[in-house]
């Protein structure tokens, strides 16, 4: 049963119940998140931030805008420092402050600007999701829950990922190593955001981006039963915790952890793109929901401006510039789809929901390099060679 | 035996220069240079499950012992440059912002990073991998059957020139801005040169891709004295749209200073590097005369002896040392390079090369 928010009594007995755990923290080291993935440190503030997400849309439902407002700036479930709570707003202003930005960050800015490389346009653009959110808790509030997933976490997943890459490197290159705190170099943090708090393994029943690639996975026939995104993710998240759990990892007698963790966090992120373009490719062609449509491609579209500029620059015009015209979905599609091998994905991997595929046989078949058609499998598209 | 650095996904190459390019330009130098060490966009081939995974980097096909197999091009580099990770080395100065480049602008530094990465690093892995296939056919034994892997090197080499930003569509990408690659380049350059076919996309590129045809015809039938002039053809056409590339750097860099922060001056820098060595061992005057213009050197501004003669350099070039038509560099409307060497190109020299080029297809299949 969801907790109402701004309860004082609540308040308190979360801030005793978290005093207790962390004078317990000496002994309750991990953090089990169920489905086989156990967590070397304790990051359960990281996971209860899926509660956050439960309570946003449990009250979204009832349309209480001003408490949806309010756990959207504030946070209930979790205290990253102890005895301070956690927001998921919280989060999104760490990203805009974040020293040094992360390549996803960077390329979604990059986007948004329209190819700028002009610093301080960026930057402008850098509270792109606080203000997507604040507008669907006003205007269309059964958005809220997903937008601050796709949009806040997500990005934030591939924050976490990134700066484990960068303390590895910092580490590596230090001839006092101890002096850097490694932590669980981005991975624990990353795994418990990403399952989140009460999520039932190989289920979409959950609240975080697990079982937000399961339901799009479901969608489009790919869950088996869990999703594929899933199940790669978890199997990258146990290397990279291999590697930072090798004696001397990330130091100059383990040289090899920083480009190991670079390998995961590449693989990790890629997989990740898979839901922003079954959900976007959902709304497209069977909701039909503009907001929703506007969600993802504000979600999607800019991470396109490390891809080809032709389509991402189509599919800024037709999905961000201005509201989605549905008599254009078709063109589009094809657009998303040519999209899918910047990732190094075939239409396979993101599934084949009634309708989605259209265009895939077609741009499938004629796979050639400006017309130039290789007789071997020089560009086989295909994400299990990723894995 | 296959190379380590072959890989199913190798056009995505192009990928990581342009994610270099967007990383280095809005000052991510970490970042970038942990994607120009490790790789982001090209998985290695793996045999099995059980080889671990692993990504091919830009930095990796710059520093490879690998690259001995483009010689004589690959020693003609180092010898030149006297520095055996000639590339790597300007690019790791270029990221770490020292030496030369440490006190250029974030854009020059960056338009250097990229254009050195497309035009030495994946220019010397072409040559490597059309070499390799000449050297698979020549060990080929026709009556053991065909399991030689020089048609994976071919297709490799394509892939590597036109990479995976170009689309589908015959020609490559209407939009200039999507190709990083020598394939982009020349579709740039053709419009300015006018040397584009009745296509609208450039003349060499049009032959390269006969050319990737006939190669394989040759390699398959096991005809290997015409794979390995066809080869050669392959890598004499690869220099075209770099030596237009210079000569449009020295007429937009004409007249500033060494000092400006133009990307001409970069431009002009880097196209040169990739076919000074070329051309030197053909002619070390006037690729001297082309340095001493193009490289950009404190206190002495660029491109001193005027535009005109920079281009006359390249017109003397190509026909004397490259041994191609002077017709392929075309001409601009303030600068003709063929001045002196039988003017722009024509429609009949097109054809003739059309011509040629159908011949030796025809001579290959026939032989298949």
């Amino acid at each position: 049963m969801m907790r109402g928010y701004s309860g004082n009594a609540s308040i308190t007995l979360k801030t005793a119940w978290l005093t207790s755990l962390l004078l317990c923290r000496e002994v309750v080291s991990q953090t089990d998140l169920k489905g086989g993935i156990i967590t070397r440190t304790d990051v359960k503030e990281y996971a209860d931030l899926a509660l956050d997400v439960r309570d946003i849309r449990s009250l979204a439902k009832s349309g209480q805008k001003s408490q949806v407002l309010g756990l959207y700036e504030e946070g209930e479930h979790s205290e990253i420092t102890p005895g301070f709570r956690y927001s998921l707003k919280k989060m999104s202003d760490d990203l805009v402050d974040a020293n040094p930005r992360t390549p996803h960050l960077l390329f979604h800015l990059y986007g948004l600007a329209d190819l700028a490389t002009n610093v301080p346009l960026l930057s402008e653009q850098s509270r792109y999701a606080d203000g997507f959110i604040r507008d669907m808790i006003n205007s269309n509030i059964d958005l809220a829950a997903d937008s601050v997933v796709a949009l806040i976490m997500w990005m934030y997943g591939t924050h976490l990922l990134w700066s484990g890459v960068k303390t590895c490197e910092l580490r590596t290159a230090a001839d006092n190593p101890d002096m850097i705190p490694l932590g669980d170099g981005g991975m624990d943090e990353f795994i418990a955001l990403w399952i989140g708090t009460d999520q039932q393994p190989g289920t979409g029943d959950g609240h975080s981006l697990y079982a937000w690639a399961h339901a799009a996975g479901d969608k489009f026939g790919v869950n088996s039963p869990e999703a594929i995104v899933n199940s790669r993710i978890k199997l990258l998240y146990q290397e990279g915790a291999t590697a930072l759990s090798l004696k001397h990892a990330c130091t100059k007698d383990n040289k090899q952890t920083q480009q190991q963790l670079w390998n995961v966090a590449t693989r990790m992120t890629n997989e990740m793109v898979k839901p922003l373009f079954q959900w976007l490719t959902f709304h497209i062609v069977e909701e039909k929901n503009p907001d929703a449509v506007t969600l993802y491609a504000l979600a999607l579209v800019p991470q396109l401006a490390r891809c080809r500029p032709s389509i991402y620059k189509r599919l800024k015009e037709n999905l961000i510039d201005r509201s989605i015209n549905f008599d254009l979905a078709s063109v589009i599609l094809e657009d998303l789809q040519e999209a899918y091998a910047c990732f190094g994905f075939a239409c396979e991997d993101i599934g084949m929901g009634s309708g989605f595929r259209s265009r895939c046989d077609l741009y499938e078949s004629q796979r050639s390099l400006a017309g130039y058609r290789p007789t071997s499998d020089v560009f086989e598209v295909n994400s299990a060679l990723w894995h | 035996m296959t190379s380590y650095y072959f890989s199913q996904q190798i056009s995505r190459i192009d990928l990581d220069i342009h994610q270099l390019r967007i990383l280095t330009t809005l000052e991510s130098w970490s970042f970038a240079k942990s994607l120009y060490l490790y790789g982001s966009n090209v998985p290695g081939r793996r045999e099995s499950e059980n080889d671990p995974f692993h990504l091919i980097s830009l930095s990796q096909l710059a520093i490879s012992s690998e690259r001995r197999d483009a010689d004589p091009v690959y020693n003609q580099f180092v010898s030149y440059f006297n520095d055996q990770d000639y590339a790597d080395t300007t690019i790791t100065a270029a990221l770490d912002g020292t030496g030369k480049w440490g006190i250029r602008t974030t854009k020059e530094r960056a338009e250097l990073i990229a254009l050195t990465s497309s035009f030495e690093v994946v220019y010397m892995d072409i040559i490597r991998n059309l070499n390799n296939a000449v050297a698979a056919c020549n060990v080929a034994d026709p009556s053991a059957g065909f399991s030689f892997t020089g048609g994976d090197e071919l297709d490799q080499a394509a892939a590597m020139i036109i990479g995976s930003m170009e689309g589908t569509n015959f020609g490559g990408s209407s939009d200039l801005d999507d190709g990083q690659l020598l394939w982009n380049l020349a579709n740039t350059r053709a419009f300015q040169f006018q040397t584009m076919n009745n296509m609208d996309y450039a003349v060499v590129n049009s032959e390269l891709v006969d050319l990737l045809y006939a190669a394989k015809g040759e390699l398959d039938a096991v005809v290997c004295p015409s794979l390995e002039r066809t080869v050669l053809k392959i890598q004499q056409l690869m220099t075209v749209a770099v030596m237009q590339s210079v000569i449009r750097s020295a007429i937009a860099a004409d007249g500033i200073l060494s000092t400006s922060s133009d990307l001409s001056l970069v431009g002009g820098e880097v196209f040169a590097r990739s076919v000074l060595p070329i051309i030197n061992a053909h002619d070390p005057s006037t690729a001297e005369l082309i340095s001493e213009n193009m490289i950009i050197k404190v206190g002495v501004n660029p491109v001193r002896d005027g535009k005109e003669v920079v281009a006359d350099g390249f017109g003397f070039s190509i026909t004397q040392g490259i041994k191609l038509s002077c017709s392929y560099l075309g001409a601009t409307s303030t600068v003709d390079p063929c001045r002196r060497f039988g003017g722009g190109i024509s429609s009949s020299t097109r054809l003739a090369t059309h011509g040629l080029l159908m011949g030796t297809l025809l001579l290959a299949f026939t032989l298949v």
